[in-house]
């Protein structure tokens, strides 16, 4: 078994499949990262706020300002120029990984599934000698030169790819998707003024069509993608289905990740045929190196120590009772994209135990619109708003342990809204941790 | 690798069959979204039977008070400025049912803040009567708010002095200009463009994408009435300030209107919604926990006027005197928040568009 599975992980491949996902993912995360910036969404993200949200354990992440923001987005988009051109290849995937994550942390309203794939993908990278062809450091450093690298490198990318599209299909498979075609029957007709295809969004099947479509992609492309004889087809899928979603949704960079780095699955020589046709210079046989992880069994380790994260994290929704899309808990790390419509209505109210007298937050003094819009969906937002909200309230009216309570409402696909959480619970005294909690009103359907 | 793939394969079509087979047509709810209610009739209405009538009516409250205003700096007199206060009190009711049409065209001239940002502060309009507009960036210094300060709790001959012919009160007399010329520059634009093209522009923007009239109408809608139930009652009731009332803060403070300019903010509200909404909401049959999403708003909008209603004389003193007919006025304004802002259009299957989106979503 061992011995099987050693020899299928580190058998030589040919590097070309690496090159293309290598200039492909720099080039892509320095669109990415200069178009966040030319949108002005560095202003609005990291300036306008006046507090951030944090992830579970990443509370400590400090906070770099506007101008170190920009300079976090600038190092990106230098990092992914220099991945691209495989230059000082390693470091600046290190860069790339410290920056982009950094940036991500700063608010955890900014969550979305498709950075956290990036990030991943960059942490793959940094393993991975992609600069071994057709790249600036082996013009430096010809002893760097390899055509070959071991299986596990592209096996990764690819199993990652496939948790992606598994998860997501996975989660697909609720009622209000495929019975009552939710979200997709609120979010297609707005596209209703579209040439050509407007009226068909417009039509109500066509969200149904649209629903059950998207989720047998999701859980069926990769296997088309792995059999090669449907593999050129599958490809065309890839297209058409991305292609449609980044029309019609408002999803960014997601679509391109999805295309270029499911090239990843096409053969050895269908890459090196491509690049040769780019004009890349053939690859010498005589630079192909000897395997070079010396450390097969720590290999071995920290891949399947991180692929069964990877399989637990989106598993543990199962953990908390009621339905993810009401409660949100488990819902970050998971791959479920796409899957909600939800809008939330929360007015919080700061009491003074000792007086018994009442102050109304009003929101945008201390939220920008989109962080409110986040807040009001999801409940450790609301624990971590509260904790802000005493302390503020705390100092500005000299309250001891200031009670921090919230109506919230909300409104999942389509539906008319539920209370969400206890009205009474004392939000300031709840403690933001994994454990699920007991004041969500569980959803009535 | 075959074996594994065909299996990975053959498992996922077998659990898709089985949650597709489960229970298709057991749930019949299906959602709202894409019915056939005629949305450019109800546009067109919203066009015809408000925006427009309404915009006239107030583009002749402007072109008045533009008139008075030129009469009282050609002639400063006691009959020029009884003429004035007469203008701007009628300007102030014409107004106050109309605050909430703020969509097209009264969005792109930021009419609100040009014709009613309140409270007034009152030294920033001091300190423009001494010393110019140059350079000025106005906030709370203009509008109505400004004008009901200045006519409404100076004595005449106070006003007449400021305002009369004399070099001294080049500044004075510039700024009054100013704040009269661009409340009726802007009214008369949002006017023109109403009676022009911004109609076809509007009738013919169907649909529920974000931008889309109806979805305007809603966010205006919304807007308008939370910042009603925030400005107008909230906030000099101290619902913000730990039970601290802040009387000096009400709409109206010199007319001592408030209780009538809320009143009619809640009409205008409601009006709006009885253009066209309502029918919408019954057209899809919008229920909430059994009752019609229409009835509900609607009675919701009356508990609202009644609970107003039991606020007797100034607002400015009852949020002292009588705190608890306030807080219940304002509970009452707020429950509709959730009917107007999340459950309409969560049912009319409409993007809320005021909680703007800055970055991607996946």
């Amino acid at each position: 078994m061992i011995t099987n599975g050693s020899h299928f992980l580190f058998r030589a491949e040919a590097i070309a499949p690496l090159v293309t996902f290598r200039i492909l993912y720099g080039l892509l995360m320095t669109y990415g990262a200069v178009r966040f910036m030319l949108n002005g969404w560095v202003e609005k993200l990291y300036g306008e706020p006046t507090f951030f949200f944090k992830f579970y354990g990443f509370h400590w992440v400090p906070e770099p300002g506007v101008t170190g923001a920009y300079l976090l987005y600038i190092c990106m988009a230098v990092c992914g120029i220099l991945i691209a051109a495989g230059l000082l290849y390693r470091l600046a995937v290190a860069l790339f990984f410290v920056s982009f994550t950094w940036a991500e942390l700063i608010d955890a309203t900014n969550y979305l599934n498709h950075y956290y794939l990036a990030a991943i993908l960059a942490l793959f990278l940094f393993f991975i000698p992609a600069n071994g062809a057709r790249s600036l450091d082996v013009l430096i450093w010809p002893k760097l030169r390899s055509t070959t690298l071991p299986a596990w490198c592209r096996w990764a990318i690819i199993t990652q790819l496939s948790l992606v599209y598994f998860f997501a299909g996975l989660a697909k498979l609720n009622p209000d998707w495929l019975f009552r075609a939710m979200p997709l029957a609120i979010w297609l007709p707005e596209h209703a003024d579209l040439p050509l295809i407007g009226p068909l969004l417009a039509e109500p099947t066509t969200a149904y069509v649209f629903s059950w479509a998207g989720a047998l992609y999701d859980l069926t492309i990769v296997c088309w993608l792995l059999w090669k004889p449907s593999r050129p087809l599958a490809y065309i899928a890839v297209l058409g289905f991305h292609l449609m979603t980044w029309l019609l949704f408002n999803i960014g960079l997601f679509p391109l990740i999805m295309i270029t780095s499911t090239l990843i699955f096409f053969s050895e020589e269908w890459h090196e045929r491509w690049q040769l046709r780019l004009g890349f210079s053939p690859m010498r046989p005589e630079d192909s190196r000897p395997i070079f992880n010396k450390d097969q069994v720590m290999v071995k380790w920290l891949l399947a120590t991180f692929f069964i994260v990877q399989l637990l994290l989106p598993l543990r929704v199962l953990a908390y009772p009621g339905s993810t899309f009401w409660t949100e808990e488990g819902y970050r790390f998971g791959w479920r994209v796409m899957l909600v419509e939800k809008t939330g209505q929360a007015t919080f109210t700061v009491h003074d135990p000792k007086t018994g007298h009442r102050a109304e937050v009003i929101n945008s003094e201390f939220l920008t619109k989109f962080q409110e819009k986040q807040m009001a969906i999801q409940p450790d937002f609301m624990v971590q708003y509260a904790h802000h909200l005493a302390r503020i309230y705390g100092e500005r009216y000299d309250i001891e342990n200031p009670r921090v309570t919230a109506e919230v409402y909300v409104a999942l696909n389509g539906r008319t809204s539920q209370q969400f959480i206890d009205p009474e619970v004392d939000l300031a005294a709840q403690i933001d941790d994994l454990q699920h909690k007991k004041w969500i009103i569980p959803f009535r359907p | 690798m075959q074996i594994s793939k065909q299996s990975i394969l053959l498992l996922a079509l077998i659990v898709l069959t089985a949650f597709g087979c489960g229970d298709d047509d057991g749930s019949g709810g299906s959602n709202n979204c894409g019915g056939d209610f005629d949305q450019t009739a109800m546009l067109t209405n919203y066009a015809d039977n408000l925006f427009i009538p309404e915009f006239n009516e107030l583009k002749a409250g402007t072109d008045d008070l533009l008139e008075a205003t030129n009469e009282f700096l050609s002639t400063t007199d006691a009959t020029t400025l009884a003429r004035m206060r007469e203008s701007i009190q009628a300007l102030y009711l014409n107004y106050a049912d109309k605050e909430m049409l703020e969509v097209g065209p009264a969005i792109d001239v930021n009419l609100r803040a040009v014709m009613n940002p309140f409270p007034v502060n009152e030294d920033a309009v001091d300190e423009l009567l001494a010393d110019g507009i140059e350079d000025h960036v106005f906030g709370f210094d203009r509008g109505l708010p400004a004008l009901e300060y200045l006519f409404f709790s100076l004595e005449d001959d106070l006003l007449i002095a400021i305002f009369e012919n004399r070099n001294y009160n080049a500044q004075s007399r510039a700024y009054l200009r100013f704040v009269v010329e661009s409340m009726q520059e802007a009214v008369a634009t949002v006017a023109d463009a109403w009676n022009g093209e911004y109609r076809t522009t509007f009738i013919a923007n169907t649909g529920t994408a974000a931008g889309g009239s109806l979805s305007q109408i809603i966010n205006a809608l919304n807007e308008h009435w939370e910042n009603t139930k925030r400005d107008r009652l909230g906030i000099p009731a101290g619902i913000a300030t730990l039970g601290i009332t802040n009387p000096e803060t009400v709409e109206g403070r010199y007319l001592d209107n408030s209780l009538e300019l809320l009143q009619l903010a809640i009409l205008g509200n409601q009006r709006m919604f009885q253009t066209g909404l309502d029918d919408n909401l019954d057209a899809i049959d919008a229920e909430k926990d059994g009752e019609p999403l229409r009835e509900l708003i609607n009675d919701q909008y009356l508990a609202g006027q009644n609970a107003v209603n039991e606020i007797e004389g100034s607002l400015a003193i009852a949020v002292d005197e009588s705190p608890e007919l306030v807080a219940d006025a304002y509970a009452e304004l707020v429950r509709n928040i959730v009917l107007l802002k999340t459950d309409m259009p969560s049912l009319l299957c409409v993007a809320i568009t005021y909680v703007d989106n800055p970055s991607d979503s996946d």
